[in-house]
C-alpha cells in the first residue's frame, strides 16, 4: 500500500517542503505519504471524495513535480462516463461509468442532454453552415456534471459526462477523447463480427475507454 | 513510385477479389434461375462493406448540408477511394432521383466491350450497388439502387431515395 507512495517522492521535496494539511503543518515526507494511501484507501472504501479532495488540493499545490500524482488519483476524483448512441432510435451503444454506482443517475443526465444535441445539428445544418464540425462542445453544464457531446456523420451520438471540479479536462482534451472515441468506433464498425446497431461488446474498445478514463485526457 | 505501385497492386486485387466472390457466389447458387438470389447476395455482401467505408471515409469530414452534399460525396471522394475516379455525370430531378454515369467503371474494364457478356453485367453490378446503398443508409438516407448497362465500360446508377 504504502510503497508506491514512497518510492514516489524524490528526496529534495521530503527534506525541504512544508506543506499545510487541514490545520497541521507537516513536513512533507514520509508521514505525508502515509496521510496520503490512508486517504486513497479510504476513498476505495467509502468511495466519498469530498473529505479528501481539498486536503489533497492544499498539499499538491504548488509543487509541478506532483502532477503525476494527480493522474494516479484522479482515476478516483474523476467521475466520468461515456454513452455512444444509435442513430435514429437513440438507445444506447454503448456505456461506461467510473465509479459505476451511480451508474442510473449519468444515464438520466445523459438522456437529457439528447435535446441539446437534436437542437444543435439542426440549427448547424440551417443557420450556421460554417460550423458543420462533428464535435458539439458542452451541451451544458449542471452544478456537478459537464456534458459534452459529438455525432458522427452517421448521426451516432458521443455523449462524455466529467465532474465539473476537474478543471484539468479542457476544450481540447475532451474533443481529443471524442476523437479517439470515434477512432475506435469506426474500427468496431468496421468488424465483419459486429452487426451494425448491437450493443458493442469489443473487448479491444473497452481497453481503449479505460485507458482514456484512468488518463482522463 | 512504390506508393504507386502498391496502388496499382490493390486495384488488381480488388478485381481479382470481386471476381472470385461472384464466381463463388454464382457456383454456390446452382442454375440459371438463381441468377436473381445470386445478384442480391451481393448486392448484400456490398451493403455491409459500404456501411463500413462510409465510416472511415466520413471520419474527418465536416457534417453534410443535405443529400445533395452527400451525393456529391459518394461521387467524388467516395468513388476516388474505390474505383480511383470520380463518377462522370451526376444528375438529379431534386425529387430524391440521382443519376450517377460512369463512363469507364471499373469493374467492367476487363470484360469484352462487345455484346458479348451483356447478360453477364448484372453480377459485377451487384456489389457496388449495394455498396452504395450501404453507404447512404449509413449516412441517414435510405435507398434503392439499380444499375443499367448499354455500352459495355459505360454504366449508370440510379438511386432512388426513400421518403421516411
Amino acid at each position: 500500500m504504502f510503497s508506491p507512495c514512497l518510492c514516489g517522492f524524490p528526496p529534495t521535496v521530503q527534506r525541504h517542503a512544508v506543506r499545510p494539511i487541514g490545520h497541521a503543518k507537516l513536513p512533507l515526507g514520509v508521514s505525508d505519504c502515509l496521510c496520503l494511501s490512508v486517504c486513497l484507501s479510504a476513498l476505495r472504501w467509502t468511495g466519498d471524495l469530498s473529505t479528501v479532495y481539498p486536503a489533497f488540493r492544499l498539499m499538491t499545490a504548488g509543487i509541478g513535480w506532483m502532477d503525476g500524482w494527480m493522474e494516479i488519483c484522479k482515476v478516483f476524483f474523476h467521475l466520468s462516463v461515456s454513452v455512444i448512441l444509435s442513430p435514429l432510435q437513440n438507445y444506447p451503444l454503448y456505456i461506461r461509468s467510473v465509479p459505476s454506482q451511480s451508474e442510473l443517475k449519468f444515464h438520466y443526465t445523459v438522456h437529457t442532454s439528447l435535446d441539446v444535441v437534436e437542437e444543435k445539428i439542426s440549427t448547424a445544418g440551417k443557420a450556421m453552415a460554417e460550423q458543420r464540425e462533428l464535435y458539439l462542445g458542452l451541451l451544458y453544464p449542471t452544478e456537478d456534471y459537464k456534458v459534452y457531446g459529438y455525432v458522427t456523420n452517421s448521426k451516432v451520438k458521443f455523449v462524455i459526462v466529467v465532474d465539473s471540479s476537474n478543471t484539468s479536462l479542457r476544450d481540447n482534451e475532451i474533443r481529443s477523447m471524442f476523437r479517439k472515441l470515434h477512432n475506435s468506433f469506426t474500427d468496431v464498425m468496421c468488424n465483419p463480427f459486429y452487426n451494425p446497431g448491437d450493443p458493442i461488446q469489443s473487448r479491444a474498445f473497452d481497453s481503449m475507454v479505460s485507458a482514456m478514463m484512468v488518463q482522463s485526457s | 513510385p512504390s506508393v504507386f505501385i502498391a496502388d496499382m497492386a490493390d486495384e488488381a486485387l480488388f478485381q481479382f477479389l470481386h471476381n472470385e466472390v461472384i464466381q463463388y457466389v454464382n457456383s454456390a447458387e446452382s442454375g440459371e434461375t438463381e441468377n436473381g438470389r445470386c445478384v442480391s447476395k451481393l448486392e448484400n455482401m456490398g451493403f455491409r462493406v459500404g456501411q463500413g467505408l462510409i465510416e472511415r471515409f466520413t471520419k474527418d469530414t465536416a457534417r453534410f448540408k443535405d443529400e445533395l452534399d452527400i451525393m456529391k460525396f459518394i461521387c467524388k471522394d467516395f468513388w476516388t477511394c474505390v474505383f480511383k475516379k470520380q463518377i462522370d455525370n451526376l444528375r438529379t430531378n431534386h425529387q430524391g432521383i440521382y443519376v450517377l454515369q460512369d463512363n469507364k467503371f471499373r469493374l467492367l474494364t476487363q470484360l469484352s466491350t462487345g455484346k458479348q457478356y451483356l447478360e453477364h453485367a448484372p453480377k459485377y453490378l451487384a456489389f457496388t450497388c449495394g455498396l452504395v446503398r450501404g453507404g447512404l443508409s449509413n449516412l441517414g438516407v435510405k435507398s434503392i439502387v439499380t444499375a443499367e448497362v448499354s455500352v459495355m465500360p459505360a454504366c449508370k446508377f440510379q438511386v432512388m431515395i426513400q421518403k421516411m
